[in-house]
């Protein structure tokens, strides 16, 4: 199974030069002194975010089993053996497990610790991280559905986002504004089946079509929109007392909620405590 | 089984307009990413319409065909080319609260949607996501709000395939 990953760079708009001059305008350093035209840098970051989520999947991935967190699963190596990332990675997982009141635990899964549900997450940052190094003023990272973006899409926007409705492919349930640095990550058994588990009974998990977590951090998010899912949503009010996280869930029966001030586009909806 | 499978799509606004990615990762290894490449032309001007193959849905909900226009750069229009869904549940939810805020999300004019969060989907499914029919947009909602002259770059690695789901 693959991940898709879409990506969506922003180029400065220009204010003080004519751009059919092919002035870099408002591009940032690294760019402007390489003298590279926007598709020269684009090129690079790309390539850059590439090599990154080739590096985090050869690190993480439990499908490969010669991969480090395949092999500390197994009790071959120690976590000092291993890339010093996968500490970092443990770390956010204990505190999103923390944070969510271990409905997201992956000491609990099945096979050892599995830092999946948080990996992919913490992965696009990074490689957002090198798309911003290179020198993009602001960009989307799709991985999957889950979404991280910095900078505006242009002066004075925000990063629209739709959320897909739970039941076609096709919809648009609502859209949220997000100004960078920001995420968007939503869980939901109706692509891959129900494929999480409760941490607490250890048995599949489907009473929600699906939910959302919007925040700072994607890796924070991704493990949350888990947690929020696999909790049946009774953690969107623990959720929305984090400091700029915001929670969405639809129910089994087609309801809604949102915790208060999560930052949708459209009125109609009334935002309900949990 | 093909695994960690990395499909990467780019659409740069600006002077490098479109940009896609389709590295051909896992099984074959880690050969170097050379990218090559190559011009196309993305129309930034006029009406366009993505249609994307008739694809079931999963738990046997029915089928559904993804359609995205965009005119002059702005979406306009999220919707089906076809739709066949069937169940009770999904029933209730098509006519209950989904028709209302899908009206409002097209109504509201509110700009163009950059991105759509869901559930993970696999490199199969993303054939018949609004993801991938906004990433075939070329020009399209995204490229629109930059001051670009239109160039449009298609990056791949040698070796790769076209990417043109």
């Amino acid at each position: 199974m693959g991940t898709v990953v879409s990506f969506n760079l922003r180029e400065a708009r220009s204010t003080t030069t004519d751009p059919r001059r092919g002035s870099s305008g408002g591009a940032p350093a690294e760019a402007a002194r390489a003298g590279a035209s926007g598709a020269e840098i684009a090129a690079v970051a790309l390539e850059r975010a590439q090599a990154k989520l080739r590096w985090a999947d050869d690190v993480f991935s439990t499908w490969k089993p010669d991969s480090p967190v395949s092999r500390l699963r197994r009790g071959e190596i120690e976590l000092g053996d291993a890339p010093s990332e996968v500490a970092d990675v443990l770390e956010l997982c204990r505190r999103a497990r923390d944070a969510s009141d271990n409905w997201f635990d992956p000491w609990a899964m099945p096979g050892g610790v599995d830092p999946t549900g948080l990996v992919k997450g913490w992965a696009a940052e990074r490689a957002l991280d090198e798309i911003r190094d290179a020198g993009v003023p602001a960009a989307m990272i799709n991985a999957g559905g889950d979404i991280a973006v910095y900078g505006r899409p242009a002066p004075g926007q925000s990063w629209r986002i739709g959320i897909r409705h739970p039941l076609a492919a096709d919809r648009i349930l609502l859209t949220a504004e997000l100004e960078g640095p920001g995420a968007v990550a939503t869980s939901g058994s109706y692509e891959r089946g129900a494929h999480m588990l409760d941490p607490h009974s250890g048995e599949p998990v489907t009473s929600l079509l699906s939910a959302t977590v919007i925040g700072h951090d994607l890796a924070f998010a991704d493990a949350l929109a888990t947690a929020l899912y696999v909790s049946g949503g009774r953690l969107l009010e623990r959720i929305s007392r984090l400091a700029g996280y915001h929670g969405f869930i639809v129910g089994g029966r087609g309801t809604i909620r949102a915790s208060r001030g999560f930052p949708m586009v459209l009125e109609g909806i009334e935002a309900l405590s949990a | 089984m093909k695994r960690s499978a990395l499909v990467i799509v780019a659409t740069a606004a600006g002077l490098a307009s479109v940009v896609s990615f389709r590295p051909q990762a896992g099984a074959g290894g880690n050969q170097a990413a050379a990218a090559k490449l190559t011009t196309g032309t993305p129309n930034v001007k006029g009406a366009q319409t993505v249609v994307g193959s008739d694809q079931s849905l999963a738990g046997n909900l029915g089928s559904i065909q993804v359609k995205v226009t965009a005119s002059n750069g702005k979406l306009v229009s999220v919707g089906m080319a076809k739709m066949n869904l069937h169940g009770p549940q999904s029933q209730q939810i098509t006519n209950s609260v989904i028709p209302q805020l899908e009206q409002q999300t097209l109504a509201s004019n509110g700009g163009p949607i950059h991105g759509v969060s869901g559930a993970t989907y696999t490199s199969q499914a993303y054939s018949r996501s609004l993801q991938a029919a906004l990433d075939q947009l070329k020009g399209g909602p995204n490229a629109s709000l930059a001051t670009g002259n239109g160039n449009g770059r298609v990056v791949q690695p040698q070796g790769g395939q076209e990417h043109d789901d």
